[in-house]
């Protein structure tokens, strides 16, 4: 079978590994030189008007290729998109040109507050809707595609009527956008709500797969005693998490994976350790062509 | 009711369960085996609150320092409950947290800390500002002071910020960056000027005449309207010196 829409392209990054770049990390990246396949922002650091972290970009952006990944779109959110927001995002992407753009599905901000985490919403014919005209409009506005993320999640909306992984493959579909899958949220929502992320990596629409994200988790436990795993990302990436990698490239083949690492950032050594461990499983699927692609 | 308008409800919902003394979770968040369990929804509470907290924390380090951990925890856990961010941009959340401070009581004592916690908010203020280029010593030299349309270009750089206090506000402030904070000597008023001439946050002692020159040129005056002013202020005032020491601190730019 061929792809319906072989105009479709994931993201210009290298299938190689990148890291969340952090300014306590600029000193060992300027004197070190690392061989880093990207690196990758939190769009929301770099909307002041100038001063310094400009200017660590425009270094950073010289020496690798850029991924600029938003936290604040709140393309989930039941209101309207905010053009301000959406307007300083089109600044910053014209400024930067990065080789991808991507958001969250999730939601954040409601009317005037920001509570500045990524909130869940319920998957049902009318949040399809509402996501595919909030991706559509960032697209238009931005003039080119991004990559939408699937989120972890805690608890589940009884007024869910849509699987995740056809949200997702749905919404691609609809508005031509790409997916970053992180696979670190594939192994927080399915052990908290008791799926097998094997399975949901087998359902992923990977053929709309642009980059992947690699991170670490809290364990906690529930009222009622289960695990319950946190995205945190303040620790390495688990065990676990680099096995359903090496599962999800056996479907996708190699595919720009960052490590993120957002929280007790670790030196740099650690997390460049990480991005070459993600390097070095993605080296045995060398030369694999994604399965929706054969 | 539609289905867009039930899930503007569920935010709704959502953000009424998210306060830290909250007991309910939203009716229609359960586990898989159907039930509502408040240590999963508990998650939401931690990272709004954690980190609104750690924002502020980053935002204010010697403020911090000045009242302890326990008790800038204290803080920060009423004001993230009262001023939830109105911004995704982070680094323009905690602008009311000077002034928040000056209204709790048990900080009473400590009457610099509003002021202080002010001086900080303006370092960010000035580490995030514009760029622009930076008046050069080399450039006060090439100027003829007789060129009136050259001299009205001069003006404050978009990172310059001021800061009258009737606390030793800027000498507390530096004190803190080490280690080991010794005791200030002299208490009284202090003029901080803030600048940016490259990366880096400069703070600057002026005194009341700078600080009246300084003020009218961040208020858009030209130099001489600006000096002016000065004179009235201190009839000894400096106005070469002045624009030397300005300089050197990168507080001006040449708007072309």
């Amino acid at each position: 079978m061929h792809d319906t829409s072989p105009s479709f392209q994931c993201s210009q990054l290298p299938a190689r590994s990148g890291i969340g770049l952090k300014v306590e990390h600029r000193k060992d990246i300027i004197d070190q030189k690392p061989d880093l396949g990207f690196v990758e922002i939190h769009a929301e650091n770099y909307m002041g008007e100038g001063g310094a972290p400009h200017r660590f970009l425009e270094e950073m952006a010289a020496r690798y290729p850029l991924s600029i990944h938003g936290v604040g779109l709140s393309i989930g959110g039941a209101g309207p998109l905010d053009k301000e927001h959406l307007a300083r995002l089109k600044r910053l992407l014209e400024r930067y040109r990065p080789a991808s753009f991507s958001e969250h599905l999730a939601w954040s901000t409601h009317q005037e507050q920001f509570l500045n985490d990524l909130l869940p919403l319920p998957y049902t014919e009318a949040t399809l809707d509402r996501v595919a005209s909030h991706v559509d409009e960032v697209q238009q506005t931005l003039g080119r595609q991004m990559l939408l993320e699937n989120p972890s999640t805690y608890l589940l909306f009884e007024e869910s009527t849509i699987e995740e992984t056809d949200f997702l493959g749905r919404i691609a579909e609809r508005t031509g956008c790409g997916l970053l899958f992180d696979v670190n949220n594939v192994m927080v929502t399915c052990t908290n709500h008791g799926l097998d992320p094997m399975a949901y990596i087998d359902r992923f629409p990977v053929q709309f797969v642009g980059e992947i994200h690699l991170a670490g988790h809290e364990e906690i436990e529930d009222d009622a005693g289960q695990r319950v795993l946190v995205d945190t990302h303040d620790r390495h990436v688990s065990p676990d998490v680099f096995g359903l990698y090496r599962h999800a490239l056996s479907r996708l083949g190699p595919v720009a994976t960052l490590i993120e690492w957002d929280n007790d950032v670790p030196p740099f050594e650690t997390l460049f350790a990480e991005a070459r461990m993600a390097d070095a499983i993605m080296a045995d699927f060398a030369g694999m062509e994604a399965e929706a692609a054969q | 009711m539609t289905q867009a308008a039930q899930t503007t409800c569920a935010e709704t919902e959502f953000l009424a369960c998210l306060p830290a003394e909250s007991q309910v979770i939203p009716a229609d968040m359960k586990t898989a085996d159907g039930r509502a369990d408040g240590r999963r929804f508990a998650i939401y509470r931690n990272n709004l609150r954690s980190s609104l907290s750690r924002a502020l924390e980053q935002r204010y380090p010697v403020t911090r320092r000045l009242v302890g951990d326990e008790f800038f925890a204290f803080v920060t856990a009423q004001f993230t409950v009262q001023h939830r961010p109105t911004s995704p941009l982070m680094f323009r959340y905690g602008e009311a947290f000077p002034s928040f401070l000056g209204r709790i009581e048990s900080a009473g004592h400590l009457a610099y800390l509003p002021e202080v916690a002010r001086l900080e908010w303006l370092l960010g203020e000035s580490y995030h500002a514009a760029d622009a280029s930076v008046l050069q010593i080399a450039d006060l030299q090439s100027l003829d002071l007789s060129d009136v349309d050259a001299i009205s270009k001069i003006a404050m750089h978009p990172a310059g910020r001021l800061l009258s206090s009737s606390h030793p506000v800027g000498s507390i402030w530096v004190a803190h960056q080490s280690e080991n904070v010794k005791p200030l000597t002299k208490g009284g008023a202090e003029q901080v000027l803030l600048t940016r001439p490259e990366e880096t946050v400069l703070l600057t002692l002026l005194s009341e005449a700078e600080m009246v020159f300084a003020s009218a040129m961040s208020g858009g005056k030209t130099l001489e309207d600006a000096a002016m002013l000065a004179f009235d202020t201190d009839a000894s005032f400096d106005f070469g010196a002045t624009l030397l020491r300005l300089t050197e601190a990168g507080a001006l730019t040449q708007n072309s």
